[in-house]
């Protein structure tokens, strides 16, 4: 691990097995964002509604007419702000997230919807 | 020159023994008075005192004399006071000069007494030969906005900010953060009192809001700033907070429905905030800010709002360019932590329960993330164990070579409040030195001690952590006993030094004022201006020009108040009129398309129209004398550094043996303040160097080291500010363009390119400056005076076709 990702309050990125772990540690509060890529399909909807764009999408690689590889998403831990609104919209229930260490999502608790999209239309 | 012969009266200073224990005062004096056109030539011990000053008032009257030169120490340091005091005897006060016999000449060869002599001698014969193409000036006065401007809101600027606008004067405070109060409104206590820090500040942040005299900018960084003493043009940019200041109430419910958290910078980010968000319950202006970098725009915050009656958040909201005119500024912008994650063998950023000072303080403070608990990261236990750690990025030669002064009293100041919250904690405090110098502070060091706080001296020199335990292993050496050892805490804390605030660069740039070798702001004399910056106007408090605690940065704010006020209350100002003269008469615009001054000019203070002569405007002109050095036509004289007198100054420096001698031209700023650091530090170096000021290297015209050489000088050095620091922009650059071509054209004439130095150094590199000269020396001792005088035979013929203009 580098020195400068594990200053005060930055989003650590780690992959563990099948998942991607994004975590930040405060002090007196921890938050998680965990993908695990078992189940994502890479359908891109948390990509293309992402507030801050911080999820990068990679589409399928192709050979001839063959996918080699599935398409896929990743995390940019700088722009991330563990918002939930990609847990909340992931139809495969392949995001999670945890404050404390109990499933919690902020923007459902906060009953709000952001539309990213909107500065595409 | 004018018609009469000028009539010169040389004063030599003993300096009680600071010049007279090395030089050979008589013997100057009597040299002097051999000089044509010196009527009176005198030593005394001190020419500043008051005996001093009546002699020459006198002389002036029976000698009639119509030149004076003092031979002392740095015309930094007394011109203004013999100028008055020539004045006062009815003489124009530019028609003084200076020989710098002390900074230049006794402090720095003590033991080549005779060297040192001929050498004052020489200095002397250089003053009185520019002393005889000196003519009085009229010094210029200019109006005075009765306006200030304050930068960093901080407890220095603070106190800056009320004592003005208390005498009456309009000020305007910047702040970069959303929020006035600075580093005192993060500190839980303060020492040695244990006063409650916000308590104490809050009402002053208060004050600042409420005075009707004090406009209050927050969020807002100074872009540029123009103009001179009197007359600031200073364009700030307020950043958008997306709350419109004169709406927002402060009712804190858009924070209730924020979905977004992140780390609390004003917290060191130990807890989160809101992406809308104010950094602290006391924060002055009580307005919400929204962090864009966090912000969803969900927009349930204008909802909220809304609710409550008002529409105080616009999204819509742009940057802001605000312009203000003001007469002074006074820069508060005070200091950051120095970052430990630099010092490896320290861990931090690596070990979970290592911390640094003032995430301690964020924790004890019951406003803080924990509300004053103080608990460890991997477990958010309370520690039963503790050790601070001194000097981390100061006093060592590879981090800080500086003291940052306060941390050891805030590591005391941790460690009582510490044992007051938890009496059963053991702590540490592993220092080198401990520094306790003021009112209280060496009681307050006692306190600790009696209250059972385990000073261990030694350096620590590696800490680790144990993986199950998350405890901290510290090894160092424990200087008390000579042995190693090894020490097991739950929590190390690191007192982490004081460094420049980020933007201090950049600030020092746009004010066109320089910095020390630290990195901090650089006063104009370190004894008798600490206020003062180096451009007339322009004034420090506070940590911005070096680490200081409360006390001495409320002292420093009101100095500085009291400082620009003297400037303001008198509604005018006389600058020095050193300014820049076109010859109608010689200037080439009138027949060709020319503008070369124009183009040149730093601060655009020169117009041309075409079929016209150019025209210097006096007022804005800060005198550098570039465009001078750069007329085709020479047709341009800087008052009081005109070609006559440089050359004058060159020709008597060269009288005898010029192929030992090196001519060192030097700007007033930057590097011949260097030349009197290493006289005030005493750093010794050969006597071989004449040195000629000129207010900016800019001023350097390639006819005067060309000049040098005619007359036989073994070398020249052309100096000034590093780039980017020069106090008039860009002289340096274009001396270094207008310079830089003589590397390839002495070669031509026959000259070693390496008999001619340009180099960039502050005020603050004696040290480059010593070791500059000794390598020069060398090089003069390599090359042999057989040499160089073969070679300056070799180029005369070329010289002198080339310096015709110049004659002699």
């Amino acid at each position: 691990m580098t020195w400068s990702l594990r200053r005060r309050g930055r989003i650590i990125k780690r992959e563990e097995e099948n998942r991607t772990i994004m975590e930040r540690r405060l002090l007196v509060k921890q938050y998680e964002l965990l993908l695990d890529r078992d189940i994502c399909i890479g359908c891109g909807i948390c990509a293309d509604n992402c507030p801050k764009e911080a999820i990068i999408y990679s589409p399928a690689e192709f050979r001839g007419i063959r996918a080699v590889t599935r398409p896929s998403i990743d995390f940019d831990p700088e722009r991330c702000v563990l918002c939930g609104e990609c847990v909340s919209l992931c139809p495969m229930h392949a995001l999670q997230m945890r404050i404390e260490r109990e499933e919690r999502v902020p923007v459902i608790e906060m009953n709000v919807f952001p539309l990213a999209t909107r500065k595409r239309w | 020159m004018g018609e009469e012969e000028p009539r010169i009266g040389v004063y030599v200073c003993h300096c009680g023994l600071n010049i007279a224990g090395v030089v050979d005062v008589e013997k100057v004096a009597r040299e002097a008075a051999k000089l044509p056109n010196v009527v009176v030539s005198k030593d005394y011990r001190y020419m500043c005192a008051d005996p001093g000053q009546e002699m020459i008032k006198e002389d002036i009257k029976k000698y009639n004399l119509t030149r004076v030169v003092v031979a002392s120490c740095s015309p930094r340091m007394h011109e203004p006071t013999f100028r008055r005091c020539v004045e006062s005897a009815g003489l124009n006060p530019f028609l003084f000069e200076m020989a710098n016999i002390r900074e230049h000449c006794s402090w720095c060869h003590p033991h080549y007494p005779e060297d040192a002599t001929e050498k004052a001698i020489d200095l002397v014969k250089m003053a009185v030969a520019k002393a005889r193409y000196l003519s009085p000036l009229e010094v210029i006065k200019v109006p005075v906005t009765r306006a200030a401007l304050v930068i960093g809101g901080g407890v220095a600027g603070i106190h800056a900010a009320l004592d003005l606008a208390d005498m009456g004067f309009k000020v305007y405070l910047v702040e970069r953060s959303p929020s006035i109060g600075g580093r005192m409104a993060q500190l839980d206590k303060t020492f040695p009192t244990l006063d409650c820090s916000i308590c104490i500040l809050g009402p002053k942040m208060v004050d600042v809001a409420n005075h009707p005299n004090i406009e209050l900018i927050t969020y807002a960084e100074v872009k540029r700033v123009e103009g001179y003493i009197g007359n600031f043009r200073v364009t700030v940019v307020k950043k958008p907070r997306y709350v419109l200041e004169s709406e927002c109430n402060g009712c804190g419910e858009c924070v209730k429905v924020c979905p977004v958290e992140v780390p609390n910078e004003f917290d060191e980010n130990l807890g989160p905030r809101k992406a809308i968000y104010v950094p602290f319950p006391q924060a002055i202006p009580m307005v919400y800010t929204i962090d864009m970098d966090a912000c969803i725009e969900c927009y349930n915050c204008v909802e909220a709002c809304k609710e409550q009656g008002r529409e105080a958040i616009d999204f819509d909201m742009k940057e802001e360019e605000i312009h203000l005119e003001v007469g002074t500024i006074i820069v508060a912008t005070g200091y950051d932590l120095y970052d430990p994650s630099r010092v490896r063998a320290y861990g931090y950023g690596l070990y979970d329960n290592v911390f640094t000072a003032i995430e301690l303080e964020r924790m004890i403070n019951a406003a803080g993330p924990t509300q004053g608990h103080v608990i460890r990261f991997s477990d958010r236990r309370t520690p039963r164990s503790l050790a601070f750690i001194t000097c981390v990025g100061s006093r060592d030669v590879k981090t800080n070579i500086y003291c940052s002064g306060f941390c050891c009293m805030y590591t005391l100041k941790n460690a009582i409040l510490l044992k007051e919250h938890y009496p059963e904690m053991q702590i540490y405090v592993l220092f080198m030195d401990l520094r306790a110098p003021f009112k209280g502070y060496e009681e307050f060091y006692r306190r600790a001690r009696e209250e059972g706080i385990i000073f261990l001296r030694g350096r620590p020199t590696e800490l680790y952590e144990d993986p199950k335990t998350k405890n901290l292993i510290i090894s160092m050496e424990n200087l008390s006993t000579g042995e190693p050892m090894d020490l097991e805490v739950e929590m190390v804390v690191l007192s982490n030094a004081a460094v420049p605030a980020a933007g201090t660069e950049e600030l020092s740039r746009i004010l066109t004022v320089s910095r020390d070798a630290s990195g901090f702001f650089m006063e104009a004399h370190p004894k008798l201006r600490p206020i003062d910056s180096p451009t007339d106007g322009v004034f420090f408090c506070g940590a911005a020009q070096g680490p200081k605690d409360i006390p001495y940065s409320v002292a420093q704010g009101s100095a500085a108040a009291s400082r620009a006020a003297r400037i303001m209350a008198r509604g005018e100002w006389e600058i020095e009129p050193i300014v820049a003269y076109v010859d109608p008469e010689r200037c080439r615009n009138t027949k060709t398309k020319c503008g070369i001054c124009a183009t040149k000019c730093p601060y655009g203070a020169i117009t041309v129209e075409e079929g016209k002569a150019a025209v210097v405007n006096t007022a804005k002109c800060h005198g550098c004398g570039t465009c001078a050095a750069d007329c085709p036509a020479n047709a341009i004289t800087q008052m009081h550094f005109t070609d006559a007198q440089i050359i004058a100054q060159i020709h008597a420096a060269l009288e005898e043996k010029p192929e030992e001698k090196i001519i060192g031209f030097l700007c007033n700023w930057c590097s011949y303040g260097a030349a009197d650091l290493a006289g005030t530090s005493r750093m010794e170096y050969p006597p071989n160097i004449r040195i000629i000021r000129v207010m900016c290297s800019g001023r350097l015209d390639r006819d005067f080291i060309l000049e040098a050489f005619r007359k036989g000088a073994g070398m020249v050095l052309a100096s000034g500010c590093r780039f980017g620091d020069c106090h008039y922009i860009s002289g340096n650059y274009n001396a270094e363009r207008r310079l830089k071509p003589l590397f390839k054209m002495l070669p031509r004439f026959g000259i070693s390119p390496e008999r001619f130095r340009l180099e960039w150094f502050s005020a603050a590199e004696a040290g480059f400056f010593t070791n500059l000269v000794k390598e020069m020396v060398e090089t003069l001792k390599r090359l042999g005076p057989e040499r160089i005088r073969e070679e300056n035979e070799k180029a005369r013929p070329f010289l002198d076709r080339m310096l015709k203009h110049i004659g002699g």
